[in-house]
């Protein structure tokens, strides 16, 4: 069975290049309004992803203990929100009244990907420092204490082969 | 500013060259950001770094020859914004040459990745703001066995992408700025025979063996009618 980071991991990635996707399409299908709603969906459910994480116990090797990778992914969990920010940052700042220039698709393009990277880079860590069998929260004890609103958003927001999955344990 | 898309339809002047330089270099770009985003998925860098060498190639000559043979000679205009035309042209090649220097060193790491440092893997350079560098050497092996060679060739591979990218997007910057600010002082300043000169410099390298391998190298991108102004370009220089 998934746990809940699991299933948000996977999903962050491909929702970041999905929205790089939709960069690409401003100005022919897609309005940049398209990928700032990408955008603050991804930072809402980074959020959702980064409150499971902080929660679980590290599980230490060797000379890696636990106060250093404590401090390893408050930092990381700090850079990946700074780095969303500066996104919308660069949004707000270089693209004027929703006309994306090549210039700017380029710089908002760069910090997607700067984003996707650390993302990334620190799911590898989750992987190896939080998340185990043992420490694993399930996907329906995180959401006993949420609202159906949230669950249908987030629901929403992953990939359809695991809406399906996610759907049928919380039945 | 000349996009990869764009189709060039004529050179008003000799520096007009640039255009069809510019577009090549992009593509350039564009092949290389492309091959490094995949060989996250395929680990194959052999293509990636041929592409590599001749887009470094290609720049490194090119800013020399325009520090040398076109800001040089001509005069600063300091610009309604503050911006110095001359100035910031050459202080942009020097950040390319430097995300060039980035990306050669990242594609080393992608070599050898347990080679990297703590603060490579970990991406902390501020990792003493963590109080946490007295610990460091000690963690090293640590790091390198926990993460295992895969996800430490993963991250070098993620690594290289970005600055690809990184050195594309100052690129793509600096060209927007130079046909805006520094072409316009070429016309401006230069003569017709004087663009001329600078264009036989851009065009061939009279210090290689094969004086012709930037022209050859334009040709292999350039689309037929392109090809045909570069030509003529170059039959009016060879006089």
């Amino acid at each position: 069975m998934k746990s809940a980071l699991e299933y948000l991991g996977k999903s962050l990635t491909n929702s970041l290049s999905y929205s790089s996707e939709v960069l690409f399409e401003v100005g022919e299908t897609k309005s940049m309004s398209s990928f700032e709603l990408e955008m603050t969906s991804w930072a809402m459910a980074f959020y959702v992803f980064s409150e499971i994480e902080l929660s679980l116990p590290i599980l230490t090797k060797d000379d890696l203990d636990e106060d250093f990778l404590l401090k390893v992914s408050e930092f990381n969990n700090e850079q990946l929100m700074e780095v969303t920010q500066s996104v919308f940052d660069t949004v707000n700042e270089e693209v004027s009244q929703g006309v994306l220039i090549p210039r700017v698709r380029g710089h908002i393009l760069r910090t997607v990907s700067l984003l996707n990277l650390k993302l990334q880079n620190h799911l590898d860590f989750v992987e190896k420092f939080r998340a185990s069998p043992e420490s694993e929260n399930s996907i329906q004890d995180y959401f006993k204490n949420e609202s159906e609103e949230f669950k249908e958003w987030m629901i929403r927001f992953l990939e359809e082969e695991d809406q399906k999955d996610l759907m049928n344990q919380l039945d | 500013m000349t996009l990869i898309t764009d189709k060039i339809q004529q050179l008003e002047t000799p520096i007009d060259v640039m255009f069809l330089m510019h577009k090549v270099f992009l593509t350039q770009s564009e092949k290389a950001s492309e091959l490094a985003k995949n060989a996250i998925e395929t680990n194959d860098l052999k293509e990636f770094k041929s592409v590599l060498d001749n887009w470094l190639k290609l720049l490194l000559y090119h800013y020399q020859t325009e520090d040398e043979f076109m800001t040089g000679p001509l005069k600063e205009k300091e610009y309604h914004d503050g911006r110095l035309g001359l100035r910031d042209n050459v202080a942009e090649h020097d950040e390319i040459r430097s995300k060039g220097d980035i990306v050669l060193n990242d594609y080393q790491k992608t070599l050898n990745p347990k080679n990297m440092t703590v603060q490579e893997i970990l991406e902390m350079d501020d990792l003493e703001h963590l109080k946490v560098m007295d610990k460091i050497s000690a963690v090293q092996n640590s790091i390198v066995e926990a993460f295992g060679a895969e996800k430490l060739k993963a991250r070098s591979l993620r690594g290289l992408y970005q600055s690809v990218l990184d050195l594309k997007v100052v690129e793509f910057d600096h060209f927007e700025n130079e046909e805006a600010f520094v072409l316009t002082l070429v016309r401006e300043q230069m003569t017709y025979e004087q663009q001329l000169q600078l264009t036989e410099k851009l065009l061939f390298d009279s210090t290689d063996q094969n004086e012709n391998w930037i022209v050859d190298f334009l040709f292999s991108v350039l689309d037929d009618d392109e090809s045909r102004l570069l030509e003529e370009l170059i039959s009016e220089i060879k006089g």
